[in-house]
């Protein structure tokens, strides 16, 4: 079921290893925790998307934000763990969304994440969830930045 | 590929795919004996908001407190459909409380004392945490306040 995301050209680029001083993912026992990720090419660190939704972006686009996030994220657990069936299942998720004006659908933004969870993992990717709207983020606004816990299993850390 | 998938598709079983769109976000999450709530927020059984506005513009900070509490009636609600009873609470660990703030406003603790308020008065020192209150520029719904926390259940 995994290898199927792959099959239909979702690119999980397993590139990069330090960002800075921050640590992308520390393990915890079965518990890894995993840092704050936008839509930002992992390689040159430039956004993917940029703005605040409500403005410059609109709910859609939020929502591929989002599920863009979600894709670095397992491709950074892929990376460390040397196969997405080692997930055990997502435990929680942070999300925090830019938002412009009135803007209030988070879930519908934050759903870009959670969606791509459910369909990579199935009954695996249900997952605790915060969503807030927030003013700023870093990287020339990125219009999201998720955080996660991923229990795994089976690891061989490396 | 596994053997059991390699077999299945020999046999032209095709498993249905379930369309989960939506549903990925859970009330709660168990792992080991840590239970991760999502965020609650103030809304009747119906999910509606009973609460909406920001912070130092439509409500004041104890219209929050109140919504806070709220927040906190539903959580305990969550808990007690997930572990059964509420005595299985062993202790609450941690509590994020995000507060929808007009630009000025920054009783952010204020509001989220009725959180903490209503967990202590109902698990006396096992219902104390470690705790965080910040400013949202928007919410969902246009709550007032959403909460999540981590507690440590036993049993």
């Amino acid at each position: 079921m995994i290898n199927s995301l792959t099959e239909n050209g979702m690119p999980f680029e397993p590139t990069y290893k330090t960002k800075r001083g921050i640590i992308l993912m520390r393990r915890k026992e079965h518990l890894l925790y995993i840092s704050g990720h936008g839509p930002e090419n992992q390689i040159t660190g430039k956004p993917i998307y940029s703005g605040r939704i409500g403005k410059e972006l609109n709910r859609e686009e939020g929502y591929l934000a989002a599920r863009e996030c979600g894709i670095i994220i397992l491709g950074a657990v892929k990376d460390a763990l040397g196969s997405l069936d080692r997930i055990e299942r997502i435990v929680k998720a942070f999300g925090m969304v830019n938002c412009d004006g009135d803007f209030q659908d988070l879930d519908g933004v934050m759903d870009g994440f959670s969606d791509l969870m459910t369909e990579v993992l199935e009954e695996r990717g249900y997952h605790a969830r915060t969503v807030m709207g927030t003013h700023n983020l870093p990287n020339g606004n990125i219009p999201v930045e998720i955080e996660t816990i991923i229990a795994v299993r089976d690891c061989i850390w490396n | 590929m596994s053997e059991i998938s390699d077999r299945m598709e020999r046999l032209n079983i095709i498993l249905p795919v379930r369309d989960r769109r939506g549903q990925g976000a859970v009330d709660a999450v168990l792992v080991g004996d840590m239970l991760y709530l999502s965020a609650h927020l103030p809304v009747d059984a119906e999910g509606r908001p009973i609460y909406t506005g920001k912070l130092g513009k439509e409500l004041d900070a104890e219209t929050g407190y109140q919504a806070a509490r709220l927040c906190g009636m539903n959580m305990l609600a969550t808990i007690k459909e997930y572990i059964g009873e509420l005595d299985r609470v062993n202790y609450f660990v941690k509590a994020l409380g995000v507060v929808n703030s007009a630009e000025d406003f920054c009783s952010q603790p204020a509001v989220m004392n009725g959180f903490s308020d209503l967990m202590v008065e109902v698990f006396g020192k096992r219902g104390q945490h470690a705790r965080s209150a910040m400013g949202a520029y928007a919410l969902q719904e246009n709550v007032p306040v959403a909460v999540e926390a981590i507690i440590c259940v036993r049993d």
